[in-house]
């Protein structure tokens, strides 16, 4: 029972993480928006995790189940044709936490547009250091509008 | 220099352009999703005890459904995500077989066979 509550700790624990740092900061009422969509990010990947951790669990509790009925058919000497429908209840309740957690995890989908609102070209690129701008590109009129 | 204009222009109109490593990670989302999922239907599998070609029925079922999940996940509008919507409906279905396979073996023989 103690290790079903672990992944809830987990969750409660990195959620009061990222309330500590906020609220050690000066201008704690100024997060920007970029903080504010990583921790509902962060928050929904761990709820994530911990849904598809109770959807495993409970297709192994469903599987203890067969294994189980199965015995009991053996001692009645009938033939398996499918699980009982209990068991049918859990697999399906289980696959449906899994479908969610299997879309939920592994991250966001992200724009491919250049001109979206999350794709501005502020960011820095990694070789920044070698770029030079004093080339004779300088004597062209602009013609790309890119938002800054 | 004004045809030279005309002609940077003309190709900033003509190709289009994406950012690609944002393709790629939706990619490697779409292979994520799909691989978790293959592995949990072959655990389904096992489990309901399925015997030769409905196994891989079943397979096609759930990567069908898969796809379904995606594109409500995209909202239905892959042209913001992606670059043609055969990735994301066919991009993983092949992949995952061997771990629906694997995962069904080993399911089926823990629950039917032990």
């Amino acid at each position: 029972m103690p290790f079903l509550l672990t992944p809830l700790i987990v969750v409660f624990y990195s959620n009061s993480i990222l309330g500590g740092e906020i609220s050690q900061r000066e201008n704690s009422d100024r997060e920007s928006n970029f903080e504010k969509k990583r921790k509902r990010e962060l928050l929904k990947m761990n709820l994530g995790f911990v849904v598809g951790v109770f959807g495993i669990l409970i297709l192994s509790h469903a599987a203890y189940s067969t294994i189980q009925y199965r015995g009991l058919l053996k001692i009645m000497e009938e033939e398996f044709s499918r699980p009982p429908m209990n068991v049918v209840l859990e697999l399906i309740i289980g696959v449906a936490l899994c479908l969610w957690a299997a879309l939920t995890l592994p991250g966001k989908f992200l724009s491919i547009h250049p001109d979206s609102d999350e794709n501005r070209a502020v960011s820095l690129p990694d070789n920044s250091e070698f770029m030079i701008f004093n080339h004779r590109g300088r004597l062209f009129p602009p013609q790309i509008d890119m938002k800054f | 220099m004004g045809s030279s204009e005309k002609r940077s222009k003309d190709l900033m109109s003509d190709i289009p352009t994406f950012s690609a490593e944002n393709l790629q990670n939706n990619l490697k989302v779409i292979q994520n999703s799909r691989t978790f999922l293959s592995i949990i239907a072959g655990v389904l599998a096992g489990i309901i005890g399925f015997n030769g070609l409905t196994g891989f029925v079943f397979y096609f079922v759930v990567m069908l459904i898969t796809s379904v999940g995606l594109m409500a996940k995209a909202g239905f509008s892959a042209d913001l995500y992606f670059d043609s919507l055969n990735r994301v409906l066919f991009d993983g279905f092949l992949g995952g077989l061997m771990s629906f396979v694997l995962f069904w073996t080993f399911a089926y023989d823990l629950v039917h066979i032990f």
